[in-house]
């Protein structure tokens, strides 16, 4: 998977089963490349839980909770940004226009669902769900090192 | 080592649920049990003191969404204490900080609820 600008490798990649025992090692995997690559404690968080957020929309909803299939996430922190990308065969993810996040909406609704695709949004600078030259379905999020929200 | 384990106490009238590890999609059934367990009993305070908790995911915030407003209409709650610095700034990026009461001790988070209690 060619990088945002060197045409190399991303620097780790990873792949792992569909089963929701993972997630967590997904989770700390991330948090602690996003430490070592120069985010604080608790961008390097935010981050992992965003990715853990992605990686369960795969498990759950793109392979609807079936065992046997594999995930795919590539991480590249070179440069001014971290970014990320899930790949997966399962059914697309897409980017649905979601409204503005109103939790107390929710709540009276007792809608629980969408959190997650929020918590992704809030915490990272792009997300965006496409396909891959190699026809798999991608997630691809970026956070930047410098952080402008103003600007991205 | 358990990925999360959840214990449960009387602190008079209110239920402290102390989950220990992290709440994600793998985790979360079990913290959910615990928070319908004690409402099931008829103990409708509740307090989760989030001192062993590492992080918390979305399924199990949308736990917390999902049985708030029921507990409310029985004249209970659900509120936070002792939250780390990471799962507080999740719940503020959400704003579950405006939906939930989070108390900064166990002890504040009991205090709460008897401060509700008239006369």
């Amino acid at each position: 998977m060619p990088t945002k600008s060197s045409g190399t490798r991303a620097l780790m990649e990873l792949r792992f089963p569909s089963d929701s025992k993972y997630l967590h090692m997904v989770h700390e995997l991330t948090r602690l490349l996003a430490e070592t690559t120069g985010f604080d404690a608790t961008e390097a968080e935010n981050i992992a839980l965003a990715v853990d957020e992605a990686t369960t929309n795969v498990v759950q909803h793109a392979y609807q909770g079936e065992p046997g299939h594999e995930i795919e996430v590539h991480f590249d922190p070179e440069g001014d940004s971290l970014d990320i990308v899930i790949l997966h065969d399962g059914k697309p993810l897409e980017s649905v226009p979601v409204p503005d996040f109103d939790l107390d909406e929710l709540v009276a609704e007792h809608k629980t669902g969408g959190l997650g695709l929020t918590i992704m949004r809030q915490m990272m600078d792009k997300v965006e769900h496409t396909k891959a030259g190699t026809g798999k379905n991608m997630c691809v999020m970026v956070r930047y090192k410098q952080r402008d929200r103003a600007e991205s | 080592m358990p990925d999360l384990t959840v214990e449960s106490r009387q602190v008079g009238d209110v239920t402290v649920i102390c989950p220990e590890g992290f709440i994600n999609a793998h985790t979360v059934r079990q913290f959910e049990q615990s928070l319908s367990r004690a409402l099931e009993d008829g103990n409708q305070k509740l307090l989760i003191n989030g001192s062993g908790l590492a992080y918390i995911a979305s399924a199990g915030l949308g736990v917390i969404m999902g049985l708030i407003e029921e507990t409310r209409a029985k004249g209970g709650d659900i509120r936070l204490a002792e939250l780390n610095d990471t799962v507080r700034n999740i719940f503020e990026v959400l704003g579950f900080n405006h939906l939930c009461k989070i108390l900064s001790s166990e002890k504040e988070g009991v205090a709460s609820y008897q401060a509700d209690t008239p006369g």
